[in-house]
């Protein structure tokens, strides 16, 4: 069973993003703050994390970068799911290395839902990283 | 004047009779004229000189008659009273008096006259010179005398006046010379109180002139900068810190082709600190020729701060707002998708009702945080070519859901015209033009067309967004930009319009120097153009881009 990391504070979107989740057969686990996020990584690597930006302790950037700097996780798709809709935002997270970006009240919970799916069943991979 | 001498003795009378005649002939033919009066002017004798100075043909004319007779009228009472005071004083001399004919002649005399005795009576011997001639001299000598004063008059006016206009045009020069100095004065003052950098160089791009703003901002001195070339002055680096080329330069382009740029930038400080600057860059013209060029700066690391704060905070007010709408979206959706458990129909519309509100709400949030960041000025104009096929092609895939959700023909007039291409900021006209787009596609029915289209004029682009939906009625057209703004008619057809969409619209066109017009008739349709001036070729062009 496929393993999803959600990376998120807001609890409400916990509740709908795990819901969905499961409800298509997945295994969820949550982390909700970026220290918390690196920690539960480094315990058991997921197939793919979902993750907010603005969080406590430490954002989805340093998320984003202890990911993508480890040669042991810079696989593992990274879909960010973030209300900060700024071009410079997006841009920065994409140049780390986020493999997609969402604003999330811009999308149906569907389309995550549809984007997560594509990389677990292979017809999306995560970017390739020097 | 025969018997004057008659009654001497024989011998002595001899002597005395030659020497009468010698008297006589000398006095006959003398050119003085020779008259003897008594004390009452009367003739007595005289020579022929005399007779004829007094205008007659012989002495008989004239004997017993008195001279004041032949005196002209206005020298008739000096006459007479020469006369008695010669009879007086016994003597007169050098009387000069006109004599006057017949036919008016006017002859002047001079006289001298003595009194003598004769047998105990006065008689007044008198010698009269016709000073004519004197007299023309004379008169001739102060006509010159005068002609000559009045030429020295005259050209002591003229040198008068020739000094006067000298006065003036030396007091026109000093004038003329406070005058600069003032402007000078004032010039200088303005240049040392202004809080803008200056700097001026000559078509050799060498400094002719640094403020003191400049000088304090860059830390060079006014004798370090002057006859510098310009870019050992003002080093310019770009945001990740890479020198600019001088040859990329604003001066550059002022000086060479008469370009006016503003634009904002970065200066490197003498000690190699650098500092954000906005910057206008003008070439000076004389009479059409490029003599110079002038820089005016600004630091604006204040402004830079305050706008990041500004980013700053709306980029977390726009978050904030955001996480709640977009957990309600996700929540209803999950509901909606029946994982929580099936819903009645009643529950069913009310959840889909709440959807729709949450999702004018996001919409809103959405719309608002675009007025605020455009009006913030944050938004960067990034220009570029673009051929305008591949713009409309990108703004149809946007668009293409929505119109496909509504039923209504998307027509891309636009899609094969290869030819056509554009220098803009093509993220902010697809925006602009997706608000149009959008616009129309939201007025109009399923199964009506909206079209795209573009004609290029001499000087612009004019883009056309034609729609046959429910047009703006006449009397409401004025308001058609004003924020949250709806007519009347939108609102029946779509209430949870915003009220954004058109002032978004104008404000991105205004963003990239583009201009909205509308034609619109109500229940036919309307037409929205969007004219995009292309860029000046010509030299004295304005521009705004990232160049120095």
């Amino acid at each position: 069973m496929n393993n999803i990391l959600i990376v998120e504070d807001e609890e409400f979107l916990i509740r709908a993003l795990e819901d969905n989740l499961v409800a298509e057969g997945y295994a969820v686990s949550i982390a909700r703050d970026g220290e918390e996020a690196v920690e539960k990584i480094g315990k058991k690597k997921p197939d793919i994390v979902l993750l907010d930006i603005l969080m406590p302790k430490k954002s989805g950037f340093y998320v984003l970068g202890e990911i993508k700097k480890n040669p042991e996780w810079k696989l593992i798709p990274v879909i960010v799911l973030s209300n900060l809709g700024e071009d410079t935002t997006i841009k920065k997270a994409l140049e780390m290395g986020a493999d997609d970006y969402f604003v999330k009240s811009q999308h149906p919970i569907q389309e995550v839902i549809e984007k997560v799916k594509d990389y677990l069943e292979g017809r999306q991979a995560a970017k390739p990283r020097p | 004047m025969t018997q004057f001498f008659k009654t001497k003795p024989k011998k002595a009378e001899n002597a005395l009779q030659e020497s009468v005649v010698i008297y006589r002939a000398l006095i006959e033919t003398t050119g003085t004229g020779y008259v003897i009066i008594d004390t009452e002017s009367k003739v007595i004798d005289a020579n022929a000189e005399y007779v004829r100075l007094t205008g007659h043909a012989n002495l008989n004319e004239i004997r017993g008659r008195s001279v004041i007779e032949w005196t002209a009228d206005y020298e008739k009472k000096k006459n007479a009273e020469a006369v008695a005071k010669c009879a007086k004083d016994g003597y007169i001399r050098n009387l000069e008096i006109d004599y006057i004919d017949k036919r008016g002649k006017i002859t002047p005399v001079e006289i001298n006259a003595t009194v003598v005795e004769k047998s105990g009576t006065p008689q007044i011997l008198t010698l009269c010179r016709d000073i004519t001639e004197r007299k023309n001299l004379e008169r001739k000598l102060d006509e010159y005398t005068k002609s000559l004063e009045q030429k020295v008059f005259d050209r002591m006016k003229d040198l008068e006046k020739e000094k006067i206009a000298a006065r003036n045009v030396y007091e026109d020069l000093q004038t003329e010379k406070e005058i600069i100095a003032q402007t000078q004065a004032i010039d200088e003052a303005i240049l040392a109180s202004i809080a803008d950098g200056c700097i001026a160089v000559n078509k050799n791009g060498k400094i002719t002139l640094i403020n003191q703003m400049a000088q304090k901002m860059l830390g060079f001195s006014s004798q370090e900068s002057i006859g510098r070339e310009w870019p050992e002055i003002l080093r310019r680096e770009d945001e990740k810190g890479n020198l600019i080329a001088p040859e990329k330069g604003a001066i550059h382009a002022a000086l060479s082709i008469a370009t006016t740029t503003i634009t904002s930038s970065y200066y490197l400080r003498k000690d190699g600190t650098k500092f954000p600057v906005s910057r206008t860059v003008s070439p000076i013209l004389l009479q059409g020729k490029i003599i110079g060029a002038v820089n005016i700066f600004r630091d604006i690391t204040k402004e830079k701060e305050i706008e990041k704060m500004r980013m700053d905070f709306l980029s977390l007010a726009s978050h904030q707002l955001r996480t709640p709408l977009s957990g309600t979206k996700w929540l209803i959706e999950t509901i909606q998708k029946g994982i929580t458990g099936k819903l009645n129909p009643k529950q069913k519309e009310y959840l889909d009702n709440i959807y729709q509100v949450n999702e004018r709400m996001i919409k809103l949030v959405s719309d608002m945080l675009n007025v605020l960041m455009l009006e913030s000025g944050i938004a960067e104009i990034k220009k570029q070519e673009i051929p305008i096929s591949k713009l409309s092609e990108e703004l149809f895939l946007i668009m293409e859901p929505a119109s496909r959700n509504k039923g209504v023909i998307l027509h891309n007039a636009l899609k094969n015209n290869k030819s056509l291409f554009l220098e803009t900021d093509p993220q902010i006209l697809r925006s602009a033009l997706e608000c149009f787009v959008s616009n129309a596609i939201n007025y109009s029915q399923s199964g009506q067309e909206v079209v795209l289209d573009a004609e290029e004029k001499p000087d612009a682009i004019i883009f056309s967004i034609k729609d046959s939906g429910i047009g703006i009625p006449k009397g409401e057209q004025k308001k058609l930009f004003e924020r949250f703004y709806r007519a009347s008619n939108a609102k029946i057809l779509r209430p949870t319009g915003t009220g954004l969409g058109l002032n978004i619209a104008k404000m991105l066109a205004e963003k990239i120097g583009a201009e909205i017009s509308f034609e619109s008739e109500e229940n036919k349709g309307s037409i929205f153009y969007l004219r995009i001036p292309k860029r000046s070729s010509k030299g004295a062009g304005t521009k705004s881009n990232n160049k120095n």
